[in-house]
């Protein structure tokens, strides 16, 4: 390809520019020119036609004006002609002239009116008005006389003779209208009116002069005419006007009529260049500066193609090469002689070279159109490349391809480090969404799984759970890596068993899930789980060890109508607790009637909300005894829930849900406000209590609130006491939990180890603690009349206390004989129905005053 | 017989007669009569006049005591100021023996003084202004009347309204002139007489447009009259009495003869006349024809041969007076020429002479109307009616027939 240096193509633009430019001033110069003249040969004699219409139309105006005036003063003298008074004076009925003078002075006067005069046929003044004396002496009798003698001459309706006489500036008409008698003329009217040239004839600059002649005269030829001079005759006023154009106006108004006219010729000339100069820099300028534009770029393109670091190769509309750039030879080590004249693809596309690549640019090439994609190309020398190459086909200003050209450069390093980071990712998703140990899919993978599912088909889903039973054990006696090995192998069982579709999830510990796929009901989960716990259930053999565990399944599908997809979880785990708590090792469906528990405890937790919105919880005392005394040292503060709907609850029927909804905490915390409040109300009332006993959670324990509790009673309150069970002193044995209770201990609260020796609590463990009083069991106490083992046991106990200066309490304590035997045995206190069951604090009361000494120990025991 | 018919008729009638006066050679022009007369909007009138004066005149071959005569029609138009204009051609001319008036009375109430100072010979066949021929003290009066005097009428009209028509509340309707102004005071004198008083006078202009005659006719009917006098010309008349007829149907008109010498008959139409009982004041022509007197069958027959009764020439009372009147002139003119002043040459003194004989006439003239004996006598204290030619006897009343002509009214 040979480039050649283009001339400046902003020297040539700017050329052609001035040129057009100039061009369309030239031809909007000559346009106007000659506009101008053509307006001059044309116009002038139509301005002049124009002129003189505009005269003729004036003066037909002023004569209409001036007739109308003189028609006005003519009625006026026509009313007066008729007017009987006149009349009969005229006729010489009446002989008072009198009567016509005031009648002319009393009639309508115009401004204009100069005088009037009355005339009788024989031409003798009957009576004259004459508002302006004067006025009358400009006219000669003999006028005043010929004109009353023409008009009782003459028919009434031919042409009205006038005099006109004029006195400087001011214009005097003389008219006359006949006095009628039965349709004849009688006498005459005679009036003079000044006509007010400036009114009738309004001054306009087309007028040089105007003057009013007799129409008589101006037939006549008596009235010198100026050249260009127009007049108009009245119709019924023997007048005429007389007008002089005024010349130079008229040739002025001429000129600015020019002047204005080419004006407008030349605006919208400039207008109508203006939009073809326009269009014409679109049409002629704009396309040949793209052209010079374009070959400037096109040169330009060479140039950088020749520079550029991408391969370029340029071929016919055949896909021969006509040319390459250096940069195609370093890649390929093809020199562009060696590949000129033969198709691309043949010399750089080799056995691994992907067919659908090539396929895909074949296809592109015959539809000319451009294509994008990544190729694996051969060099020279045998070696192969990852290129990103772009084809893209070349065309004609008409549109019509004759060729291609390919961009590519080398990406073989590039894609490397993608195909890395592309497996690096498809790494780090697996793991998040599989568990390590076993391979199967993890609990987000279940989330995702289930939320896919709701989109899709949020009615079609089931769930089967699965819980290993005594897998802690199998940890606990045969270590961690025999339990990886049990969950592995239930882990392929699982595989084993689900099919396609089927989503076997481990979501924790030896917790397993399986979605199972769409169209399955729980049926179906029913066959799956019990084909699994049978192979589950087989024993396995790790290390040489036999291993066996045994599983918990739990069903749930949405197809039983129960449930909704978010909640199947759920129901799931309700199913497998119910198999947990028949006896493990089974499967178990989430059926109506588990269905309908639930939602009891759904119902009874939303109760206990409300119950602990309200304080319905209520503080029952059971009285604790001296055992040789028998006075109450004590009482143990138990919580009941007096439901307004449910009538009065043991923590039995609540506690659980209550620990499920984490609130015991909050009941507690009532039962406490409470009875602190009773039993000081109590003491005011003189009856002293002097410990009150508190079931308190560990929880509980390690709660500031608490504390900061006890640490605010007011003085006189009752002494405190916290029953800690057995086994939450073995569980928790953090330090906070030490600390807390250390505190509690410190503000003089009594720490009493509630049911012990149902536990697992270690002597050492609870010395840890520094208890103060020790609850013995009431299964441990119960069975001492009739058991001498748990005599003997409970007498250890007793001995070990003593040992620790613990003081014991009895619970349980359901007959006297108990008691008796308790008493002998060394315990100190004695709790039970034998004294007292639990009751409200008005019980308690009466209890304590004697009220109910049915109750009263010493009398049960009298 | 239509008018332009009957004219036609006479004016051969009159122009064959005057065929061989016209072959003689008089040494002086004919003396002339002038017609002082409306020719143009009352033309009937002055034609009327003219008929009966020629048909007198021609009885005697268009002479005056020997003297060649002619009668020159003079149209005033009921315009004073022309006549006044006649006055004065009459004064200038040599020729003219007298003036003859016409219908109107202006002309002569107005230029009475005038027409006495200027010595103006002036015989009224038909204007009744009772003035008229009552000169003023100092004067010398030159005005003979032959026609109805209205000094008299009022006296007349009251006195038919009391014996025929019982008119319990009378209106005055009247032109508004010196006329109108004369016959208020003589009917208010008449009415008062009798200790009464007119229900209404009023007045009306000349040439009354009909809006202004239904304002006239409600101001009378607030008056609630049941007979009205009325007096007008025939064109006034008219207009007033169909607005009158619209206000009021049944008032009953009594009215002087100014309404005869027109179209009076056409304008207003004859169930208006029949419901208002519309009399007319005459002089007793009609009665006379009803008494078939001689003397006026032979005027009709000398002045219209065709016609078969005086109603049927239009305007009969300007012919019936103007044939009276030239009787008189030339029974006057004969005696005058008895006496050495008419001599053809001096009309001053021809004028004289003839007044003279007027005022003494010896011979007794037959008239249609009446034989005068003499017609008319000096005009002294005492004699207020001296130039009047006939009295308050000489009145009658006419009414219109269905064809719009006059008969007498019983």
């Amino acid at each position: 390809m040979r480039i050649n240096r283009m001339a400046n193509p902003q020297d040539t633009s700017t050329l052609v520019q001035r040129r057009f430019w100039s061009l369309i001033c030239l031809i909007f110069l000559l346009a106007v020119t000659s506009s101008a003249f053509a307006v001059k040969l044309t116009s002038t004699p139509i301005l002049v036609g124009q002129q003189n219409e505009a005269v003729q139309t004036r003066v037909a105006t002023d004569a209409r004006s001036l007739e109308a005036l003189l028609e006005r003063h003519l009625l006026l003298l026509e009313v007066i002609g008729k007017a009987p008074d006149v009349s009969n004076v005229v006729m010489g009925y009446a002989r008072n002239k009198e009567i016509v003078s005031q009648y002319l002075e009393n009639g309508h006067q115009p401004d204009d009116l100069s005088w009037v005069a009355v005339y009788d046929i024989l031409g003798a003044e009957i009576a004259i008005h004459a508002p302006k004396p004067d006025i009358r002496a400009l006219f000669d009798t003999t006028e005043i006389e010929a004109l009353v003698e023409d008009i009782t001459g003459m028919a009434p309706t031919a042409l009205h003779h006038v005099v006109l006489q004029e006195q400087g500036a001011h214009t005097y008409v003389l008219l006359t209208a006949p006095i009628l008698h039965a349709g004849y003329v009688e006498g005459a009217v005679v009036a003079t009116f000044e006509i007010d040239r400036a009114t009738v004839f309004p001054e306009s600059e087309i007028v040089q002069s105007i003057r009013m002649v007799h129409t008589s005269d101006l037939d006549a030829g008596h009235v010198p005419l100026a050249e260009g001079a127009v007049s108009a005759a009245l119709e019924k006023v023997d007048l005429a006007i007389v007008m002089e154009p005024d010349q130079d106006s008229v040739r002025a108004a001429e000129r600015r009529l020019f002047t204005n006219t080419v004006a407008a010729i030349a605006t919208v000339l400039v207008i109508a260049f203006a939009v073809f100069a326009a269009a014409g820099r679109a049409a002629l300028v704009e396309p040949h500066q793209r052209l010079a534009r374009q070959k400037k770029d096109l040169a330009e393109l060479a140039a950088v193609a020749e520079r550029a670091n991408d391969a370029i190769i340029v071929t016919d509309i055949r896909g021969i090469v006509t040319w390459t750039n250096p940069a195609f030879e370093q890649l390929s080590g093809f020199t562009m002689q060696e590949i000129h004249g033969q198709k691309p693809g043949d010399v750089l596309q080799g056995p691994e070279t992907d067919p659908e690549h090539i396929a895909l640019m074949r296809k592109a090439l015959l539809n000319l159109e451009p294509v994008k994609l990544e190729l694996l190309n051969y060099r020279k020398d045998g070696s192969s490349y990852w290129v990103s190459i772009g084809i893209s086909p070349l065309s004609n200003e008409h549109g019509e391809g004759y060729g291609f050209v390919s961009i590519s450069h080398d990406i073989t390093q590039e894609r490397a480090q993608r195909d890395a980071i592309v497996q690096a990712k498809q790494e780090i998703e697996y793991q998040a969404l599989h568990d390590p140990l076993t391979g199967l899919p993890n609990r987000r993978a279940l989330n995702l799984a289930l939320q896919d599912r709701k989109a899709t088909d949020p009615d079609d889903a089931t769930i089967v759970r699965i819980d290993l039973d005594h897998f802690k054990y199998v940890n606990d006696t045969l270590g961690h890596e025999a339990g990886d090995f049990v969950l592995c192998s239930v882990a392929d069982i699982l595989r084993d068993e689900t099919k396609e579709g089927d989503l076997p999830v481990r979501v924790g510990g030896d917790e397993f899930v399986i979605l199972l796929g769409v169209g399955n009901t729980s049926a179906v989960g029913e066959t799956v789980a019990q084909r699994m716990l049978e192979r589950i259930r087989q024993p396995t053999s790790f290390e040489g060890k036999t291993v066996r565990v045994g599983a918990s399944f739990g069903i749930a599908s949405t197809h039983d109508g129960l449930l909704p997809i978010d909640s199947l979880t759920i129901g799931a785990d309700a199913a497998l607790y119910e198999a947990k708590d028949m006896g493990r090792d089974r499967v178990r469906l989430y059926t109506p009637a588990l269905h309908d528990t639930v939602i009891g405890r759904r119902t009874l937790a939303l109760e206990i909300r409300r119950a602990i919105a309200n304080r319905e919880f209520v503080p029952y005392f059971q009285p604790q005894f001296d055992a040789q005394t028998h006075d109450i040292v004590g009482v143990e503060t138990l919580a009941r829930w007096h439901s307004p709907t449910l009538g009065v609850m043991h923590p039995g029927q609540f506690l659980p849900i209550a620990e499920q909804l984490s609130v015991v905490d909050d009941m507690d915390a009532i039962i406490f406000d409470k009875a602190v409040a009773e039993i000081s109300n109590l003491q005011r009332t003189g009856i002293t209590i002097p410990k009150v006993s508190f079931n308190v959670t560990a929880q509980r324990i390690q709660n500031p609130k608490v504390f900061d509790l006890l640490e605010s009673l007011p003085e006189g309150a009752p002494r405190i006491g916290f029953e800690v069970l057995e086994s939450v002193l073995v569980e928790e044995q953090s330090d906070l939990f030490s600390f807390s209770l250390d505190r509690i201990r410190d503000t003089g609260v009594c720490i009493e180890i509630d049911d012990f020796g149902s536990g697992h609590a270690s002597i050492i463990g609870l010395m840890h603690l520094r208890p103060d009083i020790m609850k013995i069991d009431q299964r441990l106490v119960m069975p001492i009349l009739e058991s001498e083992d748990a005599r003997a046991l409970l007498r250890q106990i007793i001995g070990m206390a003593d040992i620790l200066g613990l003081k014991v309490t009895a619970e349980g304590v359901e007959t006297m004989a108990h008691a008796e035997v308790l008493a002998e045995m060394g315990c100190h206190t004695l709790q039970g129905y034998a004294f007292a069951r639990p009751q409200p604090i008005e019980g308690l009361k009466a209890l304590i005053e004697g009220r109910d000494p049915s109750i009263s120990p010493r009398n049960k025991r009298a | 017989m239509g008018l332009q018919k009957f004219l036609v008729t006479c004016g051969l009638v009159l122009g064959l007669w005057a065929i061989p006066a016209a072959n003689a050679t008089p040494l002086q022009p004919p003396l002339q009569l002038l017609i002082d007369a409306d020719y143009t909007i009352s033309a009937r009138a002055a034609q009327s006049i003219e008929l009966g004066l020629r048909t007198a005149l021609e009885e005697e071959g268009f002479e005056l005591g020997g003297q060649q005569v002619e009668v020159v029609p003079m149209d005033h138009r009921a315009n004073v100021k022309r006549s006044l204009r006649t006055y004065g051609q009459y004064l200038k001319s040599e020729r003219a023996l007298a003036i003859i008036g016409g219908m109107h009375s202006p002309p002569y109430l107005t230029h009475k003084d005038y027409l006495n100072e200027n010595s103006i010979l002036t015989l009224l066949p038909w204007s009744a202004a009772g003035p008229i021929t009552r000169a003023t003290p100092g004067h010398e009066n030159w005005v003979f009347r032959l026609s109805v005097d209205d000094s008299q009428t009022g006296e007349f009209f009251v006195r038919q309204m009391e014996q025929t028509n019982q008119c319990a509340r009378i209106a005055l309707v009247l032109l508004d002139t010196g006329w109108g102004q004369a016959n208020r005071k003589s009917l208010t004198k008449a009415l008062s007489l009798r200790d009464r008083t007119p229900a209404i006078a009023t007045f009306f202009p000349s040439g009354i447009s009909d809006t202004a005659a239904a304002l006239l006719a409600e101001d009378v009917g607030a008056a609630s009259p049941d007979c009205a006098v009325l007096l007008a010309n025939w064109n006034d008349g008219a207009t007033v009495v169909n607005a009158l007829h619209k206000e009021l149907p049944e008032l009953r008109i009594f009215s002087h003869w100014g309404i005869m010498g027109g179209e009076f008959a056409n304008e207003v139409p004859h169930t208006t006349r029949s419901d208002m009982e519309i009399t007319v004041l005459q002089t007793c022509g009609l009665r006379q024809e009803a008494a078939a007197n001689p003397v006026l069958q032979s005027a009709l027959h000398r002045a219209a041969p065709t016609t078969q009764s005086l109603a049927e020439i239009p305007a009969p009372t300007g012919f019936v007076h103007g044939y009276d009147l030239g009787r008189v002139i030339v029974a006057a003119a004969k005696q005058a020429h008895s006496h050495s002043h008419w001599d053809g040459q001096n009309i001053e003194t021809m004028r004289q002479a003839l007044r003279t004989a007027l005022l003494s006439l010896d011979t007794p003239v037959d008239g249609i109307l009446k034989r005068y004996a003499p017609p008319f006598s000096a005009n002294v204290a005492g004699n207020a009616d001296g130039h009047e030619a006939l009295g308050i006897d000489d009145l009658c009343l006419a009414r219109f027939r269905k064809d719009g002509r006059l008969e007498h009214a019983h």
